[in-house]
């Protein structure tokens, strides 16, 4: 009831806005002021997205930002229009995730035209998410990732840098993209090992890297472990560089009931998450190749 | 063929991609795969091996329904929702199965294993769930300090820029008429050295507080003007002298609003002025690696280091025995040249300007100094 007159409202404010444009641009009013009648129209959609906003249209507030960006960008406030777009990002994201693309992607250019990256690294990380979460098209997602991690790169934040370029080699790993994978995580868990707030992760970075290799191909794996282990001592002791030897080894005698045995034990003490299950199912997979488990599989 | 018996059956809806619709159906589980077949005409939708799951997810759609994905191999995302009796049931025993696929042995060790936890793997458990956490709570704190750092370099940025902000605004409150603005008040002080000062600046140099003079090639504006000729860090100022060492230009230290080092061996130099083109210079010297340390000392916020300077700085932190040398160097300079100012603006019957106006080295600008160099100092200096 209150938001259908929410929803009336805002239209009649973003009409009236329309006016003031079109009035803007007629010659008269173009020499007396007509950039105040163009601030005004702004301030106009501004509020009428917001009242949409609160009568939950959320393609309609999306819009109405995005016409306040357009007008920002004419009256050349570059600040104003990216915080626009930002938040008609934000509005469409829950109606038309390829239109919040869109508008993220003009805040980004903006952004970057400034010379404000970490900013424009953070909205790759929202586009990202969107093509992560709404869209399903993992290798945009990878890129936007990529993209955000080479901006906070430039801008030494490593720590974010990372967490990007994690995310890139899971996804990289998933769609089998090994190489990828292992570079960047031999890359981080390099970068990690030496800072002392950091060098407990590093032992997982590694395992995960080694069993990349692992999918790949056995010899490289054990070649890799033992790399590993002379980069980084701390890792012969750890729970992860015990279970990739017993694994080996079982893998090496086609034992998959060893095999079995060493993940039971690995993850009676810490639960395995999705994506070593994922990789781990693979590689046993590789094992049972020739036996008969594969034609259970299919 | 045991295997393939029908674990379990939940009656739900799945949602089709093509048609952007849901269609009601049941969801089935075997030990091996998973089906689904739709109530009207029971046709088999989905039917994959468990093995090509990557990812199970509790999701919601619209916001609302809350209803379950599972991510297939080829990045095919499944969507099943209004499940029965609840989406968490249906989501734990999915997961179990498949998690099962990679513990389960087909042999007997299976009980004999699985049954009994020793206390000792429950401390373990516990022990590395906890690691686990730490090494998160880590990564995060690392995270937060970064983006602490990353805020003061920010706010010091924000400050430098008030301060221009608030010379230009005071400059243009006081009328152009009225003859006590700041703005004429350093019109005196900037003709005035360039009549005394070629004289004054070669005769003495501790006087004028003369910290370091190095030859340099000097473009003005434009670079169509090029010339060769000598830049001179003051304690109170830059002067820019051309070969005949008549002065070209002299910047009050607060007049300077920004530096840029280009390269080692280049630096700009600007005065904004509002309405009027800003007063700019480039130089080049052989010398300049000398003098940069002493700018950062005098003109530290206002420094900025383009591109190219990560390679200068690199080069420079690459020996750091030199650079604590040089800032050593350039400190116990400057502070050397504030001691003879002291005395001898004292004794002048008629110092500039300036001068009168404030002092050159503030009482605390030397304090810090004179730590600074006490630190140095007691480091050795090679390590």
């Amino acid at each position: 009831m209150d938001n259908a007159g929410k929803e009336r409202e805002a239209v009649q404010l973003m009409a009236e806005a329309e006016k003031r444009v079109k009035a803007s641009h007629s010659f008269l009013r173009g020499l007396f002021g007509g950039n105040t009648r163009i601030e005004e129209a702004c301030e106009m959609y501004n509020r009428a997205a917001n009242m949409f906003k609160m009568a939950k249209n959320w393609s309609a507030a999306g819009n109405a930002f995005c016409q306040a960006a357009k007008l920002h960008m004419q009256l050349q406030s570059k600040h104003d229009s990216a915080t626009s777009f930002v938040d008609a990002g934000n509005a469409y994201k829950k109606a038309d995730p390829q239109e919040a693309i869109n508008c993220l992607n003009a805040a980004i250019d903006i952004y970057t035209d400034m010379g404000r990256f970490t900013i424009a690294a953070k909205h790759h990380i929202t586009i990202a998410e969107i093509y992560e979460t709404e869209l399903v098209d993992i290798e945009k997602a990878i890129a936007h990732y990529e993209q955000s991690a080479d901006y906070y790169k430039g801008e030494e934040s490593n720590s974010s840098a990372n967490k990007c370029l994690l995310k890139v080699a899971a996804y990289a790993a998933q769609l089998e993209q090994y190489q990828k994978a292992i570079e960047i995580y031999e890359q981080v868990g390099a970068n990690t090992m030496d800072n002392p707030l950091l060098k407990y992760s590093a032992k997982d970075y590694f395992f995960k890297a080694a069993l990349c290799h692992f999918i790949v191909d056995e010899l490289n794996a054990k070649l890799a472990l033992e790399k590993y282990e002379e980069m980084f001592p701390a890792f012969t002791d750890s729970r992860e560089c015990k279970l990739l030897k017993k694994l080996l080894e079982a893998h090496e005698e086609q034992n998959s009931e060893a095999y079995t045995e060493a993940v039971k034990e690995f993850d009676s003490i810490s639960r395995l998450d999705q994506w070593l299950t994922t990789m781990l199912l693979r590689i046993k997979k590789s094992i049972q190749g020739d036996g008969e488990g594969d034609g259970d599989l299919k | 063929m045991s295997r393939d018996i029908c674990v379990h059956t939940w009656p739900c809806s799945y949602y089709l991609e093509l048609e952007k619709r849901w269609i009601p159906g049941k969801l089935s589980l075997t030990s091996l795969s998973l089906k689904f077949m739709t109530d009207k005409t029971g046709d088999t939708l989905v039917n994959f091996p468990l093995s090509s799951i990557i990812e199970i997810k509790k999701e919601a759609s619209q916001f609302i329904f809350s209803s379950l994905t599972i991510l297939e191999k080829d990045h095919v995302k499944h969507w099943f929702s209004s499940l029965q009796p609840g989406r968490n049931v249906v989501f734990h025993v999915i997961e179990h199965f498949w998690r099962e696929l990679l513990l389960s042995q087909s042999g007997a060790a299976m009980d004999a294993s699985s049954s009994h936890v020793t206390k000792g793997q429950e401390l373990t458990g516990l022990m590395a769930c906890s690691q686990k956490r730490l090494e998160d709570a880590a990564t995060v704190l690392h995270h937060q300090g970064e983006q602490l750092d990353s805020i003061a370099s920010g706010l010091d940025r924000i400050e430098c820029d008030l301060d221009v902000a608030d010379r230009l605004l005071t400059e243009l409150e006081s009328p152009s008429w009225w003859p006590f603005s700041s703005k004429l008040w350093k019109m005196p002080s900037d003709t005035k050295p360039s009549v005394g000062s070629s004289m004054a600046s070669s005769k003495a140099l501790g006087k004028e507080g003369i910290v370091i003079r190095v030859p340099a090639v000097i473009f003005q504006r434009t670079d169509s003007h090029v010339k060769p000729g000598s830049l001179t860090v003051l304690v109170s100022g830059l002067e820019i002298h051309d070969s005949s060492s008549s002065l070209i230009h002299r910047f009050e230290k607060q007049d300077v609003d920004d530096i840029k080092i280009h390269t080692h061996y280049e630096v700009s130099i600007r005065q904004r002025f509002t309405g009027k083109p800003d007063i700019a210079f480039r130089l080049i010297s052989a010398k300049m690696p000398e003098v940069i340390p002493i700018l950062e000392m005098q003109f530290s916020k206002k420094i900025e280091l383009l591109e190219d300077d990560l390679m200068l700085r690199s080069a420079r932190t690459s020996s750091p025995e030199e650079k604590d040398y040089s800032v050593w160097h350039a400190a116990s300079r400057l502070m050397d040249c504030a001691r003879l100012q002291e005395p001898s603006g004292s004794q002048e019957g008629g110092p500039l300007q300036l001068q009168m106006r404030e002092p050159l080295i503030s009482q605390g600008d030397t304090q810090e100094l004179r730590q600074v160099t006490c630190i140095r100092g007691l480091r050795p200096p090679c390590r």
